[in-house]
């Protein structure tokens, strides 16, 4: 393999690769970048990548310069150094520096980069450009004052959404970035933008203000939206769920995911989830313990002759086995809001929705449930829906059972028809396996245990398969 | 020195644009039918070996360029020739497509055929109304006379011929830039590479850029040779030249000479001295983006090498003449307002550079600079030199740069005396 | 299609299109004939630019707003653009401004109340040997000096 000779080091590339990637690829050394992105087109814009080659007289920027076999490249000679600082802080010349109320702060290159590139002191002294916040749609609001001119968001609604929606307007020091006469966002996958934008010109409504990111804890998670499986990271803080953002996998999602799956994640906290075991045969709901419902749940099953599992399509592979080892004789029948089966899933736009809205419809094919279609309440005498609150079993349709037990999330407004609500785990707050459209199986870790008295699915299993405990 | 009028005869007269006037005049269209006589390779060859280099600024060797072409690919290919002259200083191309539109027009087929392109765009500058009119008449005579349309001069080659007005930026003069404003996008400078002309040019075809002059030159050189050509000037810097002087000289104007013609002959003798029996200060030998000279190193031919010698440039050949009654700030001033409008604002370091260099020299002129004002421009300058996609960061640091270094003393006095030692305000502050 | 331009608009078009691999490439011309038409780029004529190439309106609001000699803004019957650049600035142009401002009571950049003249700075046209120069509407006036500033002025009202 041909090589190139970074800082002293040499580094092995692929026919074709920048500087930039070969770089990154090998895990070398770090070079600096606003405007070079892996899934964007390359336009050598913001200059911080500037590196020395030798036997060339001018630098040439990483992100754009093609390695060359035996090629001798210096990222830290003095004249870099010198270009990359003038860089840096030429860009935060007409910058507000309003760290502190900058939700960026804590993951913003400009913060990152002015340690090991910035200049001591702060020379420039004349006022600096102001604009309005804009708010760009439903997902994003727009700080042009912060704005570094990189254009990763122009070629993002380009490229990935591939709507021409954001623009530059006028030219030079007075360049904004905006979409024509204010209009919102159209792309799907606006939320996006505040992902590839290094500072803190565009940032989602949804986590804005929200919390400081230093705080949160990551985790590794798949998007339970869709039948894509886009890999993303969830963070949380004091297991309060704060944000998912796309995680890289090339044969998945790649950098990107929906808005959709991004910002539907607010049923895990929503205070309309039922989050204690609730007894409905009343007629009204009446909060009771585990130790009350899982007998009372037995006995129901115990005098049941024939039990159906309504089982939605987002509960995991791990769950789905559990409850066809647990309860071989009863019928398991597999459930997606938008596809009777995967069969029928196809894609929604150029990029990651699908029409399957559930993430492991797949799976549960596999396992032989079931679909849909051939599911009729009426012939059970019990019938246990399960959903982990993603996918929600059509409203009204436990009415139709003889008797319904709701196992795991549910919301307060949808409990018609329920006997009992045995609260169970969402996606984000148990580890466990979805298989995506394409037949790939991901794993994925939990990012915050289950709120309130919820149990996850494994655990109220064996409540329900235990022997009765005797009285003393 | 030898020296012979090929430009410049019959400028300022009337009627001497139109294609008759060309060919009695001229001997028009002549080099034309003799370079289809020689065939390609033989143009090629004499254009190179003629040491044309482009007038444009940069000076690159003309037949060198159009070397590059691909000979084998299947992509069309294109002519651009960039007139969207708009260097301050500058005015030569506009007296050729107003005096001589014909002359470039040759030029500019034979260089087309030679590459084997079959279309030409000439990029005018919006502002050139009037010679956008002349050059559209000029277009419709040489389509008339069978020079250009689907059977040029009856050889069964199609040759088209198009004027695209630009609209008022001068990034467009950058050739890159050019190509994208003709596809219709914002004249931003593409990066290289990927993004060489000669092989991703205009629509991503393989594009020769050549200046109005250098195209002007070409029929002259298949008609006499490249021998003849250079019988003008020095070594490698061959062929007669226009130079546009302004300022404070007594005859403004356009004047034609050798390559590496004394730069202070040009000033006293056919210039008739600096104005108002004032003495020389300093000049801009190639445009406002030539690094300024001081009085004492005018002493300098005027050709691509010795200005580049003497730490300086030829550019566009825009020698603007400043007499020592005016205050060099200002003349700053001037020079980076002009660049802190024009800047496109892609790479960063010009984006901010030139703001902040014009905010400082703004400072400066109105009494209320700081020690520390001088060394921070020459920094931004460093820090601009050298670090964008295209030229343009050069071209706003070195002359600020030069001015800044060389009369320091004239900045420091503002500084001092917390005023413009010229006097007079702090100068007319448009644009902010 | 509705015609939203007039005849010579479209007469152009025609006569160019041929010339053009693609109606982008057309968008800098065709401004130009608009713009000719309208006196200036209102948002109305970008819609319409858009609409007859074939492009997003966003694409010509991007090109409109970087070249300076398509006018955002209307314009006054006269626009008088003066180059302030080194050469005109050396011949005494900073003073032709001045004098301008004051006739026309109006400040850089703006339009006289009766909509007759616009005072506007642009960057060398390229007329520096015949420094300084106004540029009025399209028309190079060149060796400017104030006694024909003033003929300009008296001359239109």
């Amino acid at each position: 393999m041909p090589k190139v000779i970074i800082d002293g080091v040499e580094v092995e590339f692929q026919a074709g690769e920048k500087i930039i990637q070969a770089t990154d690829r090998a895990k070398a050394v770090h070079i600096p970048r606003y405007c070079y992105h892996d899934g964007l087109s390359i336009v050598a814009q913001c200059r911080m990548c500037l590196v020395e080659v030798e036997g060339q007289k001018k630098l040439v920027t990483a992100c754009s310069t093609p390695c060359a076999d035996g090629m001798k490249i210096s990222t830290k000679s003095d004249k870099v150094k010198k270009s990359v600082k003038g860089v840096q802080e030429f860009l935060l010349a007409n910058h507000p520096l309003d760290c502190p109320i900058c939700d960026q702060a804590g993951e913003c290159s400009l913060q990152e980069y002015s340690y090991g590139h910035g200049q001591e002191d702060a020379r420039y002294d004349f006022f600096r450009r102001t604009f309005i916040d804009v708010d760009m749609g439903p997902s994003i609001k727009k700080n042009m004052n912060r704005c570094i001119h990189c254009t990763r968001c122009i070629r993002y609604c380009d490229e990935v959404g591939q709507i021409h929606e954001m623009i530059a307007q006028n030219r030079g020091n007075s360049t904004e970035i905006i979409t024509i006469d204010n209009n919102p966002l159209k792309t799907a996958y606006a939320g996006g933008l505040a992902d590839v934008c290094p500072v803190g010109s565009l940032t989602t409504k949804d986590f804005r203000f929200k919390k400081r990111v230093w705080y949160l804890k990551p985790g590794e998670g798949v998007c339970d939206g869709c039948s894509q499986g886009c890999n993303i990271t969830h963070s949380q803080e004091s297991n309060y769920l704060f944000r998912l953002e796309p995680r890289l996998n090339m044969e998945v999602n790649k950098w990107w995911m929906c808005d959709e799956g991004r910002y539907g994640f607010h049923h895990v906290h929503s205070p309309s989830r039922v989050v204690g075991p609730t007894d409905l045969r009343s007629g009204s709901p009446k909060g009771v313990m585990w130790g009350e419902a899982i007998p009372a749940v037995k006995e129901m099953m115990a005098s049941a002759k024939s039990v159906a599992f309504f089982v939605c399509a987002d509960a995991t592979q791990e769950e789905a086995s559990t409850l066809q080892k647990a309860f071989g004789s009863a019928d398991f029948f597999s459930y997606s809001p938008t596809v009777a089966a995967s069969a029928e899933d196809k894609p929604l736009d150029h990029l990651l929705r699908r029409k399957d809205k559930s993430p492991n419809l797949k799976g549960l094919e596999a396992l032989n449930f079931k679909p849909y279609s051939a599911f009729d309440p009426k012939k059970y005498e019990i019938v246990f829906f399960v959903s982990a609150g993603k996918v929600r079993p059509p409203y009204g349709l436990a009415k139709l059972a003889k008797k319904a037990v709701g196992l795991g999330v549910f919301l307060k407004e949808e409990l018609l028809g329920y006997q009992f609500i045995l609260p169970g785990a969402s996606t984000y707050e148990k580890a466990g396996t979805f298989v995506n459209f394409k037949g790939m199986k991901q794993s994925f870790k939990a990012s915050v245990p289950p709120v309130g008295m919820s149990r996850t699915l494994e655990s109220v299993v064996v409540g329900l398969l235990e022997a009765p405990r005797k009285v003393s | 020195m030898n020296s012979e009028i090929v430009f410049s005869k019959y400028y300022g007269q009337a009627g001497v644009e139109g294609i008759d006037a060309y060919k009695k005049n001229e001997a028009g269209y002549t080099a034309l039918p003799k370079a289809i006589e020689m065939g390609w390779e033989k143009v090629l060859q004499e254009v190179k070996d003629s040491g044309l280099r482009g007038r444009g600024g940069a000076g690159f060797p003309c037949g060198t360029k159009w070397g590059f072409i691909p000979k084998n690919s299947d992509k069309a290919k294109y002519l651009v020739i960039n007139a969207d002259e708009s260097e301050p200083g500058t005015f030569k191309d506009r007296a050729i497509m107003t005096y001589q539109p014909h002359l470039m027009i040759e030029g500019a087929i034979i260089a087309a055929m030679t590459i084997n392109a079959h279309m030409i765009y000439c990029y005018i500058r919006g502002e050139y109304v009037k010679e956008a009119e002349i050059l559209e008449k000029a277009v419709a005579e040489a389509y008339k006379a069978g020079y250009l349309g689907k059977n040029s001069c009856g050889t069964g080659y199609q040759l088209d011929f198009v004027v695209h007005r630009g609209a008022g930026a001068y990034i467009c003069g950058e050739e890159t830039a050019l190509l994208n404003s003709i596809e219709g996008k914002r004249g931003e400078p593409r990066i290289k590479p990927p993004f060489f002309p000669a092989a991703i040019g205009l629509y991503g075809c393989p594009t020769v850029v050549n200046n109005v002059e250098t195209l002007a030159c070409v029929p002259m050189i298949v008609n006499r040779g490249a021998t003849w050509f250079k019988t003008f000037g020095p070594e490698k810097n061959s062929g007669m030249k226009l130079f546009c002087i302004s300022g404070h000289v007594n005859r403004p104007g356009l004047y034609e000479k050798p390559m590496g013609y004394p730069l202070m002959k040009l000033i006293n003798e056919d210039c008739g001295g600096i104005w108002r029996g004032r003495k020389l200060k300093a000049a801009f030998p190639g445009g406002s983006s030539s690094p300024l000279l001081t009085a004492e190193e005018c002493n300098v031919n005027l050709d691509f090498d010795s200005l580049a010698k003497a730490g300086s440039m030829l550019g566009s050949a825009a020698i603007m003449i400043i007499d020592d009654a005016t205050c060099m700030l200002k003349v700053a001033i001037r020079t980076a307002h002009f660049y802190q409008v024009e800047s496109c604002g892609q790479c960063t370091p010009c984006r901010e550079g030139t703001m902040w260099l014009k905010d400082l020299h703004h400072r400066l002129e109105a009494g209320q600079g700081r020690r520390g004002d001088l060394d921070l421009i020459e920094d931004i300058c460093n820090n601009m030199d050298g670090t964008t996609i295209c030229a343009f960061g050069e071209a706003t640091a070195w002359p600020l740069r030069s001015m800044v270094k060389k009369f320091r003393a004239e900045y420091e006095q503002h500084i001092t005396e917390k005023r413009c030692p010229f006097g007079g305000s702090a100068g007319h502050a448009h644009g902010h | 299609m509705e015609k939203k331009f007039g005849n010579d608009f479209y007469a152009e078009m025609d006569r160019i299109q041929r010339f053009y691999p693609n109606k982008r490439a057309m968008l800098l011309p065709a401004l130009h004939a608009a713009q000719g038409e309208r006196g200036w780029i209102s948002d109305d004529t970008m819609q319409d630019v858009a609409d007859f190439l074939g492009i997003p309106k966003t694409q010509v609001l991007e090109a409109v707003s970087f070249y300076h000699w398509f006018k955002m803004k209307p314009v006054g019957k006269f626009n008088l653009q003066f180059c302030n650049n080194i050469a005109c600035w050396l011949r005494g142009s900073e003073e032709l401004i001045h004098h301008a401002e004051q006739k026309c009571k109006v400040k850089m950049g703006e339009t006289t109340k009766d909509g007759l003249f616009t005072i506007s700075e642009v960057e060398c046209l390229g007329s520096c040997g015949t420094a300084p120069v106004c540029q009025i509407n399209n028309d190079y006036h060149e060796n400017f000096d104030i006694h024909k500033l003033d003929k300009v002025i008296e001359g239109s009202r």
